[in-house]
């Protein structure tokens, strides 16, 4: 399997804090050697890889024993820089509740909490998300994606920023 | 107007040894918590098995 970068992906999320959503962790163990290299390409880059803890806990959810947690939690721990808090953000998820209307039905809270991040650091970040359809381009904007092959297909990530 | 992000401190190179053991054993227990969701999911709509509701 291989990840595939278009050629401005680099520039364009240099010196960005890139928001990692849970698929990109899901994908990270599923496809360990591709993901190194990604990961190690990224910080090379000066992207600053982050998430929140929504997407944190839904990533912990599940696990069996104490030591399986914590193999979790340290799993996320080394890819990113540093977890954001997700405080004060209650304002921003429900802006974004009016802007998706009945589309809002859908969604998670963890996708909530993603947009309300985008929202509140504006250009400083975007998202690496698999869950094309939950962040539309008439509320955020896609500024590039990248594909990952693997033996029965194609995933593709968006890259999201809100402005 | 957006927020500033907060000022972290920044970590070394990537480490690529440290995430690829974690990998290997985030791996085993995802198998795992997926074997039991499947079971969970078989046992609720079995129409063949000792699930019979009366």
């Amino acid at each position: 399997m291989e990840i595939i970068l278009p050629p401005d992906f680099l520039s364009i999320t240099k010196n960005k804090h890139l928001l990692l959503d849970t698929s990109v962790f899901i994908d990270g163990f599923a496809h360990s050697s591709a993901f190194a290299k990604f990961f190690y390409q990224l910080r090379d880059n000066n992207t600053v890889l982050v998430t929140i803890p929504s997407v944190l806990n839904e990533f912990l959810e599940g696990s069996t024993t104490e030591v399986k947690f914590k193999e979790k939690k340290e799993f996320v721990e080394s890819i990113v820089e540093t977890i954001l808090p997700d405080i004060n953000l209650q304002d921003n998820i429900e802006a974004l509740i009016k802007r998706y209307g009945i589309e809002s039905k859908d969604l998670s809270m963890t996708d909530l909490y993603l947009g309300a991040t985008l929202m509140k650091y504006g250009e400083n970040i975007c998202l690496l998300t698999r869950d094309l359809s939950d962040f539309p381009t008439n509320i955020f904007k896609r500024i590039t994606f990248l594909n990952v092959t693997h033996t029965k297909g194609i995933f593709t990530y968006g890259v999201y920023c809100f402005t | 107007m957006s927020n500033k992000l907060p000022i972290i401190k920044r970590k070394k190179k990537f480490d690529v040894k440290k995430f690829m053991a974690l990998a290997k054993k985030v791996k085993k227990s995802f198998k795992e918590e997926n074997e039991y969701l499947k079971n969970k999911k078989d046992g609720n709509n079995s129409s063949s098995g000792f699930l019979i509701d009366y």
